[in-house]
């Protein structure tokens, strides 16, 4: 039993190891095709065909797929002023509530984002720019990401009712 | 009634801690849902991507990565030695440094939270040690941060322009000048109310012109790295975004080579520290589109405009009602997502009667540095909070006179909208 529940441990924590290393990934990039586009425009005067369409990507890539590393870090910003003042057990219950509409929130744009990535699969939407990218691609960045912070907050919800059932 | 419900259910999810982000998207959903069933549902996830979907947003990160590595590099400190060596010997000596190296760090970022945040670590020890009242020093550090958003660059302008359809760069230039005003004002009040304990020595140091001189030669490439992302965007030679990267190039180079305080191995650690504030700005972006989007279809800017004619407002009329209003719910609702959320609502309104959007940006941004320092959601009172480790109280009594002093500068600007113009294209 024990061993079960350090190597779920292992899982979470090499998980959000894994989005923050996409999301750091994506931010590098990000910043070197906006580098490279200012380099190319105004000093050899060939502005890119990719960089302003593809950054938009990046940008999106980065801050969602990231945001389950951000909030197992616990640093979205979250109003506290209230439940900081509740007694302990109080305090899990509310904040078991909170995780439970977050992680409903959370799962349904994962539902509907695979719904929105099929749509666009199928439809054959592509970018309006001259690079005609399949739009099904970067759009596969919602539910991905917001199926990382849907299993972020499970974990979340394990730990308050733990914390519940000890007190 | 719709509204008033809507304010309601947003209060409750946020009060019970739900990340506010999140929480602005449910209220967006049940909005929507309630209007117009659950055939909208579809639309939200792309919603979602569009909001993060843009190269000027791109610039957010940038700005952010920027901002990290000057502070990894300590800048702060660095230009809070300097600026003491020419005015820590005035009467409020070391408050008027804390405006000034304010000013100057929010040229180099884009955000008060970041700004009041640096500045809380190198500043509030030597104050209150020189014998500042606390209260005091944590108003004051708290209010000069929010220069970071006035002065630029600035996220709040530059997602101001984002909605409306604005230049990034007249915004940057048009808050320069009130920036640089705002700061003079403060410096004014420091002088006139120093807040010293009266059993404070005053300790005298004077500097030689040779030391003021190296220290300056210290502050130069910091000094100069604003000059260079307002002059490039000025001169059309990169935009806004472009900028950004500029910037980050130009500060890896500084701390690199000139300051020599940067590591390789700090690198990834900057780029997760920047992770942090993108993720939770880019979420917040997210959830105020979804609710942006649901409350522009309740049309209540058509009906603002008929009221606006029944009660047969001026101009001024106008713009003083909309600034309580954003007073009022700048106490509830955070910068970002009033951006997105009222920005919409009010522009068509400001295009149809005539008001110069330029210069009702820049109001709008001082009023939202009064709403970072409003409780009960003032992002910099918590950040300041959270550094010193004292109660948050402590705090917020030494922002009200403060907050009296950016409500008359309000005025100001209103009065002697030259000071907003006076830069222009």
């Amino acid at each position: 039993m024990k061993l079960i529940f350090i190597r779920r441990n292992i899982l979470s924590i090499s998980f959000s190891k894994i989005s923050e290393i996409i999301s750091v990934f994506f931010l590098i990039l990000l910043f070197l095709s906006v580098l490279y586009e200012v380099i190319a425009r105004t000093i050899f005067n060939q502005p890119t065909i990719w960089a302003n369409e593809l950054v938009g990507y990046f940008l999106v890539s980065a801050s969602f797929i990231g945001s389950s590393y951000v909030l197992r870090h616990n640093k979205h910003l979250v109003i506290d002023l209230l439940i900081s003042k509740l007694n302990k057990k109080l305090k899990i219950i509310f904040e078991l509530i909170a995780n439970l509409i977050s992680f409903f929130f959370c799962f349904f744009v994962f539902i509907y984002g695979l719904k929105l990535v099929q749509i666009s699969f199928i439809l054959g939407v592509v970018s309006v720019s001259e690079l005609r990218i399949p739009l099904w691609i970067p759009k596969l960045v919602i539910p991905l990401s917001f199926l990382f912070l849907s299993l972020e907050f499970l974990l979340i919800i394990k730990k308050k009712i733990i914390l519940l059932k000890i007190r | 009634m719709i509204i008033f419900s809507i304010f309601l259910i947003i209060i409750v999810i946020l009060t019970i801690g739900v990340p506010v982000g999140i929480g602005l998207g449910i209220s967006g959903i049940l909005l929507s849902m309630y209007l117009e069933g659950t055939k909208t549902l579809i639309s939200i996830p792309q919603t979602i991507f569009s909001s993060g979907n843009s190269f000027l947003l791109s610039a957010i990160p940038l700005f952010i990565l920027m901002s990290e590595i000057l502070k990894k590099a300590n800048i702060i400190q660095i230009l809070f030695d300097t600026v003491n060596k020419f005015v820590g010997n005035l009467r409020g000596g070391l408050a008027i440094t804390t405006i000034i190296t304010s000013a100057i760090g929010a040229s180099i970022t884009g955000s008060s939270v970041a700004n009041a945040a640096s500045m809380c670590i190198v500043a509030a020890d030597p104050m209150i040690k020189m014998g500042y009242k606390r209260n005091f020093t944590y108003g004051l550090i708290a209010v000069s941060g929010t220069l970071g958003i006035l002065i630029p660059p600035s996220i709040p302008m530059l997602l101001f322009a984002s909605v409306t359809n604005e230049s990034v760069g007249k915004l940057f230039l048009a808050g320069i000048i009130p920036g640089l005003v705002l700061t003079f004002i403060l410096c004014l009040y420091v002088i006139i109310f120093p807040n010293l304990k009266s059993k404070s020595k005053k300790l005298i140091i004077n500097y030689t012109f040779a030391e003021k001189i190296l220290s300056i030669k210290k502050a130069i490439p910091a000094l100069f790295l604003p000059i260079l992302i307002i002059g490039g965007i000025y001169m059309g030679l990169f935009t806004p975004t472009e900028s950004a990267a500029v910037g980050v190039a130009y500060a890896l180079f500084a701390g690199f080579f000139f300051y020599k305080t940067l590591k390789i191995g700090d690198l990834f650690g900057i780029f997760r520290e920047s992770l942090h504030s993108t993720c939770m700005i880019t979420l917040l972006i997210a959830g105020s589109m979804i609710l942006g989007h649901a409350v522009t279809s309740l049309k209540i800017g058509d009906d603002l405009i008929i009221l606006i004619q029944q009660l047969n407002l001026s101009n001024l009329e106008f713009v003083l009602a909309i600034m309580l209003l954003l007073f009022v719910i700048g106490c509830i609702l955070e910068v970002i997502s009033i951006i997105y959320i009222i920005v919409p609502i009010l522009y068509p309104i400001l295009v149809s009667m005539s008001i110069d959007p330029i210069w009702f940006a820049i109001l709008f941004v001082v009023n939202m540095e009064i709403a970072l320092i409003t409780p009960p959601i003032g992002m910099v009172l918590y950040v300041i909070a959270g550094i010193v480790k004292r109660p948050i109280s402590e705090v917020i009594s030494g922002t009200i006179p403060f907050i009296l002093v950016l409500v008359f500068f309000i005025f100001v600007l209103i009065l002697f909208p030259q000071i907003v113009s006076i830069l222009k294209f």
